[in-house]
């Protein structure tokens, strides 16, 4: 007998964390406008299916204070964003140079995994995190 | 959003490097981008129904003035690009990517999974160019021997270079050559042959599984997350 299909979550192949941070995203911004950030970073095209943006401010001891996101994307997408907007501002804030480390990898150990088909989705915020810092670094020369 | 720049190559020579796996050097209709070894290019197929494309390593590095990628025929789209012919042309995207290091003297241990091992041809000759005193290690692991890619450019680089070592790991043969390693790469061993860890960088590529696992085990063995540089490539 087929399975009804719901879109409460409970019969997705995600873990825990994963359907936590999609249905709960944190750091998402709306509201780019009233934000000032101190560095953004743009990757993807929503013409191509997936898109991704983040806003980063960085406080005067080089730490991450804050980190937005917001994205045209699948459910994958929001939830490694999400969970990398909390890796890159938890525990006072990743210095820079750690930020750049960031692997997709370690992202997806903190989710509890991801379907290999969903990898893209973690390199995604990945690069607009990265993309955000060297937009950053240029303005602070 | 701005359209992603699109750039048109014609193919000015392709050369096998192993069964399935070849190198398409690209010219560049105008000026050739700019890069740094390490970084990818998305290749454009529209009519394969990929708008976005799909990411290949450069393996060429800039300062061999040479723009090249490294396809192994696995699937619809790396076929297409297998079967181009010099004179061809396609569309990709400028230079991308941040798989490279950015310190200057550290020692860059490199574990490569098969076709994973693209981008290191391009680190190992930019480093040998530029700083031929810096320590690089290679691990690079294929199914056969006769798999290994760039073997005659690796073999010779090793030779003339006493600051550059590479290990051979070959999963899928039943005898191996006296110098190469049957089985797979562990980080184990690698950690063996790098008694040192402070001022060294890991650069993982291969599968998901291949860098997963690498990355695994050499966090398992305490070594540094920022230490650790990722680059997995999907099937396409």
């Amino acid at each position: 007998m087929k399975t009804k299909k719901t879109c409460d979550g409970e019969d997705w192949l995600y873990s825990d964390t994963v359907k936590d941070h999609f249905f709960r995203p944190r750091n998402l911004l709306l509201d780019e406008k009233n934000y000032e950030a101190d560095g953004i970073g743009i990757v993807g095209s929503p013409a191509c299916g997936d898109m991704m943006a983040v806003w980063i401010k960085v406080g005067k001891d080089g730490r991450i204070s804050e980190c937005k996101w917001r994205t045209f994307g699948c459910a994958s997408a929001i939830a490694s964003t999400s969970m990398m907007s909390v890796i890159a501002t938890e525990n006072g804030g990743m210095l820079l140079a750690h930020a750049k480390k960031l692997t997709p990898e370690y992202i997806i150990e903190r989710l509890g995994g991801l379907p290999d088909r969903k990898y893209h989705c973690s390199v995604l915020g990945h690069m607009a995190l990265r993309e955000a810092i060297l937009d950053f670094e240029k303005s602070h020369e | 959003m701005s359209e992603i720049k699109k750039i048109k190559y014609q193919i000015a020579d392709k050369k096998v490097e192993a069964p399935n796996v070849v190198t398409l050097e690209l010219s560049c209709l105008f000026n050739s981008p700019s890069y740094c070894a390490g970084q990818f290019v998305d290749v454009y197929f529209p009519e394969l129904n990929t708008p976005q494309g799909k990411s290949y390593s450069l393996s060429s590095a800039p300062s061999e003035n040479k723009f090249s990628i490294t396809v192994k025929a696995i699937g619809e789209f790396s076929n297409r690009l297998f079967n181009m012919k010099e004179g061809d042309y396609l569309v990709s995207s400028p230079p991308y990517g941040f798989f490279y290091s950015d310190q200057e003297n550290t020692h860059l241990v490199m574990l490569a999974g098969g076709i994973g091992v693209a981008p290191f041809r391009a680190t190992i000759i930019e480093n040998l160019s530029k700083k031929p005193e810096r320590k690089m290690s290679l691990f690079y692991s294929s199914q056969t021997e006769e798999d290994i890619i760039f073997k005659s450019e690796l073999n010779l680089w090793q030779e003339e270079n006493p600051n550059l070592k590479i290990k051979h790991f070959i999963t899928r043969q039943e005898k191996v050559s006296p110098d190469k390693q049957k089985g797979r790469i562990t980080a184990e061993y690698v950690l063996k042959e790098i008694p040192d860890l402070k001022n060294t960088e890991f650069l993982i590529c291969g599968s998901i599984a291949f860098v997963r696992d690498m990355r695994r085990g050499l966090r398992d063995a305490l070594v540094p997350e920022e230490t650790i540089y990722t680059e997995a490539f999907f099937s396409h």
